[in-house]
């Protein structure tokens, strides 16, 4: 498995648009601070589906942090830091969305991952993690001709792997940087 | 004696004197003809002839990308030479800008395949400051700088194009964050 997958739950919910089963979201809709408010801005139906796309992989980023956390708690400082950095990226994603008259996708209540059962399972699902958020950012800076969008969609990029960084500098891990990140 | 002039060769001469307006229309015709830069008595050789030339063609803005790089990787290899207690945190660093060169020199080979000026090849040296304890503000501030350098160009590049220079910004954001 290359990325968390959402799983479908045994109670009720929606469908979501890859195929899981997703819970109701109460924070879906909403902008995240410092995002631009009231303009609609124009999305194509590629970066719409790119966007769509990076806001399921911030969202399965904040469930399974919550995951790592419990396993690494050396970690807690950095975690909850990234865990905040993703937070505000997948609003500010789900803002962008709504403003664009599309379709935001919700969360999972629960996604199917790697086992973890200790520090070194952990630390590699949040290799993972950013590794898929990586990937996401990189094709939705690929999937538009605005320089605003592919500002916005490298900041997450950009995130992602100074996070991954971060964590591997802390777990002693060479080398500690990959040289093109969200490359696959 | 009575002289008759008689007809002319183009019948009985016409003794009108010229019209103010004639000589109106000749001194208005004249000028104009000299304000659009014709001499009416002149020869051919006077002539102006304008040229217009082609314009220079753009530059690559890969080009700038590829020698910043190069002159990084120089500065890295440099500080490896200089001290090698660097080597564990300088290494993945140096390959990090070695496969970045190989990428851009690839990438402008592909859009600009009759240009031989990109190369892989980083020639001369570089000499950093005899104080090793400069050396690594000295990388993380190229790194900041070449991070900004690709964040700039990737807003105006293709979207092929602009995917690589993101990445590569991406990974110098890392290598400020090692460096640190």
């Amino acid at each position: 498995m290359t990325s968390p997958t959402p799983t479908p739950p045994t109670g009720s919910g929606a469908t979501s648009p890859a195929g899981g089963t997703v819970a109701r979201t109460p924070a879906l809709g909403t902008t995240a601070p410092g995002a631009p408010q009231g303009a609609a801005e124009k999305l194509t139906p590629e970066s719409v589906k790119a966007l769509q796309l990076a806001t399921s992989a911030e969202q399965a980023a904040l469930w399974a942090y919550d995951l790592v956390s419990a396993y690494s708690p050396a970690d807690a400082d950095a975690i909850a830091a990234i865990r905040s950095g993703h937070l505000a990226r997948r609003d500010d994603t789900v803002g962008r969305l709504v403003r664009g008259k599309a379709t935001a996708p919700a969360a999972a209540p629960w996604y199917s991952v790697q086992p973890v059962t200790d520090v070194r399972s952990a630390r590699q699902l949040s290799v993972t993690i950013e590794t898929d958020c990586a990937n996401a950012w990189r094709a939705v800076i690929g999937s538009t001709d605005s320089a605003e969008l592919r500002t916005a969609a490298l900041a997450g990029l950009s995130d992602s792997a100074v996070w991954l960084t971060t964590l591997k500098i802390a777990a002693k891990t060479s080398p500690p940087t990959i040289p093109f990140p969200g490359g696959g | 004696m009575h002289l008759d002039p008689g007809p002319g060769p183009f019948g009985p001469r016409d003794r009108r004197p010229v019209g103010r307006r004639s000589v109106l229309l000749a001194a208005g015709s004249a000028a104009l003809l000299a304000s659009a830069g014709c001499n009416p008595f002149g020869t051919s050789a006077k002539t102006t002839l304008t040229v217009t030339a082609a314009p220079a063609p753009p530059a690559d803005q890969m080009l700038s990308l590829i020698a910043t790089t190069k002159l990084h990787l120089l500065r890295l290899e440099a500080g490896l030479a200089a001290d090698k207690s660097l080597a564990a945190k300088l290494t993945p660093l140096r390959d990090d800008r070695k496969a970045h060169l190989a990428a851009l020199v690839k990438e402008y080979s592909r859009t600009a395949p009759g240009q031989k000026t990109a190369n892989t090849a980083t020639t001369g040296t570089v000499k950093l400051s005899p104080d090793v304890a400069l050396i690594i503000p000295t990388v993380r501030t190229d790194a900041a700088n070449a991070q900004g350098a690709f964040t700039d160009a990737m807003t105006s590049a293709s979207r092929y194009r602009a995917v690589l220079l993101a990445s590569i910004a991406a990974c110098l954001a890392t290598h400020r964050i090692a460096l640190s």
